[in-house]
């Protein structure tokens, strides 16, 4: 079919203001006023690359063996509780990292709260978590579910014919696993530990609270000191730079199509553990939700009632709480509707245009958001002042990085829109739009509707751009969190914190966890 | 059927391009909601005597509108007086909080189309580099005149509104008077090692470095901003995080502004903390915060009124007395815990504007010390 003129037209557009930050970024960082080479000399650019990238290796190999361990632990082998351990050990998930992070800072600071409820125990100090060692544990232990949830489905389908092999032949477990499971398992670990690395880099609320140097800091701290500099533009180009080609190299590595295409796989019989294996399966996935679930809400929980105790204002917080609100509201909303056209000419008309649209579109889910962030500020600045500030220009920068989560959701469903059905609407006498109407848009409502609510939910954890790109006196949950706890407020980072993870945690793990165990 | 799908879409449509102009209008700022309500479109004679009245009155100027202030100085210490100010004069005020330099950067890179009326800076350097790119109006003389002239922009761009000093905050359990310098660089010692906390991006400390820089030479401040960092010190996003970490006993010595730590010690005398005033020197330097009106302020007669409501004597006393600075206003009584101003050692006759121009080459020794 030949794509009508005004899909094309209104995608093209789309495409444009889309795509705009990336190649005003660029534009930019090809027209310095100085050298590049002045900005090694000036700058300390190999340090921070260098503290990105340690940050960014430890973080997806950690990951990767929890997220694995994991799933091999619970999809293999049989014990009780492994369904409710494995749905625990999956929850941190829906923990911002920033948040994360305040609660460990504010917990193992050298005189944080663990020093202070064990006191009287004779524990004076502790050398705090911080830095690099606080970066790394925190920003591990909130994204390697995405590795478990990635590789627990891709483990459930992979056909065990050729580990039974390798066990009649007398291989022993552990080397069944390693030198046949996981070998098998490439693709979705390449693909999930890539997921972990875009994070990483493009993480800027963990690393902070750190006080951990990485590039997203510098970019931060640089508009900071003063705007105008040019290390913002030129570290963000970096950024952007380095967040593409790890998308790229996802994306390349996505499995998602061709698993589905196999057959029914053979499935082992889960081996039943004994009372060793079920001790050391309990304290691992124990202690994986002790640190990533347990901690972080008790040490919440704890500021939260002591806020309580003490009165704490808490009215502070609700400008904030309606914020988010409003602001997760009208981005899902108009997420739904720009995804709509781009959607459709997806799947409908297979072509080359689609195919280019649908790599760009989805690449952008990978920009870190302060890069894009900084370019929005900038681009409202220099060339459409008059949203410059306004919640308008706050909503496009949201969509510009959340927007291929609304498309995920519409693509999944229009794929069950047979292009059968639209011939033969139209072959019955139905205009397009009456087709559109009667036939597309009911199959796909859901799946739109269902990227939609992603959309609002990530929108309402956004930190890094709201930051920038807020209208005067606007103000939402995160920046709340984020601006209390760099005071070292904790009982009001806490709050908004605590209503934050109330209001999205259970709706984001049910949404994540669909999306990502294809 | 069909055209109720259309209609569908163009009423999401509209809501869309509402959403846009929505912030357009937002953008036109103060204009939109200035003066008494009146048929749109319609200016009468009345209005017009009454706003030419206003205009030449003195020195009580009706003002009203709405009045958009960036404030680089921080919600918890300001928010009170604005509100009071909101309260007797009727101006709508819209404060947009961030750092002082981060604001005198955006600044400059809005230029023309900023919607700020006035700029409410936590130090005189920032203030300078907003001078610096031509974007403040001059100040009349009454209000230049209201506080001592060290205080004040020599080419009247801005005026201080309030005073503090740099200082050191100690644990006094852990530091003793005896092992401290006397100046600055002095904190370059081996016994200082892991025992420092800065924060960098803090405007207050970047004023300093300024100074140091105007003082003593691009060459002598990197060195020391080199050695400090290869002691190891502890990294702070704002001054009163150190002060909280130094009463934890976290922190031995903290670089930051007084006032922070008289507030400690007022909620709780008995915090083990003290401020330390270096003798003479920048690490010695008292400086104002000060505000100055844009010249692209569609306000000015709120603006102005606003920075005279920051030298009344509530405003005066409110800094003294809840945010523990020095009141320029003379007449008001600064607050007993505050050391006396003359009694500080801070360099004399600092020229802010030679400042400001120090301020980018500051940001870059900063950044350069791999801070």
């Amino acid at each position: 079919m030949r794509i009508p003129k005004s899909l094309l037209t209104i995608n093209s557009l789309i495409l444009v203001i889309f795509i705009s930050p990336v190649i005003y970024m660029l534009w930019r960082f090809l027209n310095f006023s100085r050298s590049i080479s002045s900005f090694f000399e000036s700058w300390d650019v190999f340090g921070l690359v260098f503290n990105t990238l340690i940050v960014f290796f430890a973080v997806v190999f950690s990951s990767l063996i929890i997220g694995l361990i994991i799933s091999i632990i619970t999809v293999r082998f049989d014990f009780p509780g492994s369904k409710i351990l494995f749905t625990l050990c999956a929850l941190p998930l829906v923990i911002p990292s920033y948040i994360g992070a305040l609660t460990y800072i504010s917990a193992f600071s050298p005189k944080g709260l663990f020093v202070q409820i064990f006191n009287r125990y004779g524990i004076n100090e502790i050398s705090g978590i911080e830095g690099f060692l606080g970066s790394w544990l925190v920003l591990t232990l909130f994204t390697y579910p995405y590795v478990q949830l990635i590789c627990t489905s891709a483990l459930r389908n992979l056909d065990s014919t050729v580990e039974d092999a390798a066990r009649s032949l007398g291989v022993n477990q552990f080397k069944v696993y390693t030198n046949v499971v996981i070998p098998r398992l490439k693709k979705p670990i390449i693909y999930s530990g890539l997921l972990v690395g875009l994070y990483v880099i493009s993480d800027f609320g963990a690393v902070s609270l750190m006080r951990y140097s990485t590039v997203t800091k510098a970019i931060y701290a640089y508009y900071e000191l003063s705007i105008l500099g040019d290390p913002v533009i030129f570290y963000s180009s970096l950024l952007i730079v380095l967040a593409l080609i790890i998308s790229f190299a996802q994306r390349g590595s996505d499995t998602s199509r061709s698993a589905k295409v196999s057959g029914t796989p053979r499935i082992p019989k889960k081996i039943l553990l004994n009372g060793k294996g079920k001790l050391i399966a309990y304290s691992f996935l124990g202690l994986v939700v002790f640190l990533g679930l347990i901690i972080p809400i008790s040490v919440l929980s704890f500021w939260l009632i002591r806020g309580i105790y003490y009165g704490n204002d808490v009215s502070s917080s609700i400008p904030g709480i309606l914020g988010s609100f409003t602001a997760a509201i009208a981005t899902s909303f108009f997420a739904i509707i720009i995804a709509m056209p781009i959607v459709i000419l997806i799947s409908q008309y297979k072509s080359r245009y689609g195919d280019l649209l649908e790599k760009i579109m989805l690449s952008l889910y990978g920009l870190p958001h302060l890069a894009v962030g900084v370019s929005i500020l900038f681009i409202s600045i220099k060339l459409f002042p008059n949203i410059y500030q306004s919640f308008f220009a706050l909503v496009i920068s949201y969509l510009i990085v959340f927007l291929p989560q609304a498309i995920g959701g519409g693509q999944a469903s229009m794929e069950q829109v047979k292009s059968s059905y639209i011939e033969a609407s139209l072959g019955l006498g139905q205009s397009k739009i009456e087709t559109f109407r009667r036939i597309t848009f009911p199959l796909i409502y859901r799946g739109l509707f269902a990227g939609g609510a992603l959309v609002f939910l990530s929108t309402m954890k956004e930190l890094p751009q709201t930051l920038l790109l807020r209208p005067t006196e606007f103000s939402t949950m995160a920046v709340d969190v984020w601006s209390f706890a760099s005071e070292a407020l904790f009982t009001q980072a806490a709050f908004s914190a605590f209503i934050l993870l109330a209001i999205s945690a259970i709706p984001t793990y049910i949404l994540s966890t669909r999306n990502l165990e294809v | 059927m069909n055209k109720k799908f259309i209609a569908l879409i163009s009423v999401m449509l509209m809501v869309f391009a509402a959403c846009a102009t929505e912030g357009e209008q937002g953008e036109a700022g103060p204009a939109g909601e200035a003066g008494p309500a009146g048929p749109a479109g319609e200016v009468s004679q009345e209005a017009i005597d009454a706003a030419v009245e206003a205009a030449l009155a003195e020195p009580e100027a009706e003002v009203g509108g709405t009045l958009v202030i960036y404030s680089g100085r921080k919600e918890s210490l300001v928010a009170d007086v604005i509100a009071a100010f909101e309260a007797t004069s009727g101006v709508k005020v819209e404060v947009r909080y961030a750092k002082s330099a981060a604001l005198a950067g955006t600044l400059e890179l809005e230029g023309a189309i900023s919607p700020a009326d006035v700029f409410l800076s936590q130090d005189p350097v920032s203030l300078g580099v907003v001078a610096k790119a031509g974007l403040f109006d001059r100040l009349p003389a009454d209000l230049l005149d209201n506080v001592p002239s060290w205080a004040v922009d020599k080419n009247g761009f801005w005026v201080g509104t309030s005073g503090r000093s740099r200082s050191l905050v100690v644990d006094t359990r852990d530091v003793t008077d005896a092992e401290l310098p006397s100046d600055i660089y002095g904190l370059n010692d081996e016994k200082f090692r892991n025992r420092l906390g800065l924060a960098p991006t803090n405007s207050s400390f970047i004023a300093m470095i300024a100074c140091m820089i105007e003082s003593d030479g691009e060459e002598k401040v990197l060195e020391w901003l080199t050695a400090i960092n290869g002691l190891g010190y502890t990294e702070y996003p704002k001054n009163s995080p150190q002060v909280a970490a130094a009463a934890a006993g976290e922190l031995d010595i903290g670089m930051i502004n007084h006032y922070y730590t008289l507030r400690t010690l007022a909620e709780a005398g008995d915090t083990p903390i003290k401020n330390v005033f270096l003798d003479g020197g920048c690490g010695a330097m008292v400086m104002p915060a000060g505000a100055g009106v844009l010249s692209t302020s569609q306000n000015k007669p709120a603006a102005l009124a606003f920075i005279e409501y920051l030298h009344s004597t509530s405003a005066q006393e409110h800094f003294t007395n809840t945010v523990y600075e020095f009141p320029l206003v003379p007449g008001v009584t600064p607050n007993a815990l505050l050391p006396d101003i003359n009694s500080l050692n801070s360099p004399s006759n600092l020229n802010w504007s030679a400042l400001a121009l120090w301020q980018e080459k500051a940001v870059e020794l900063i950044a350069q010390a791999g801070f």
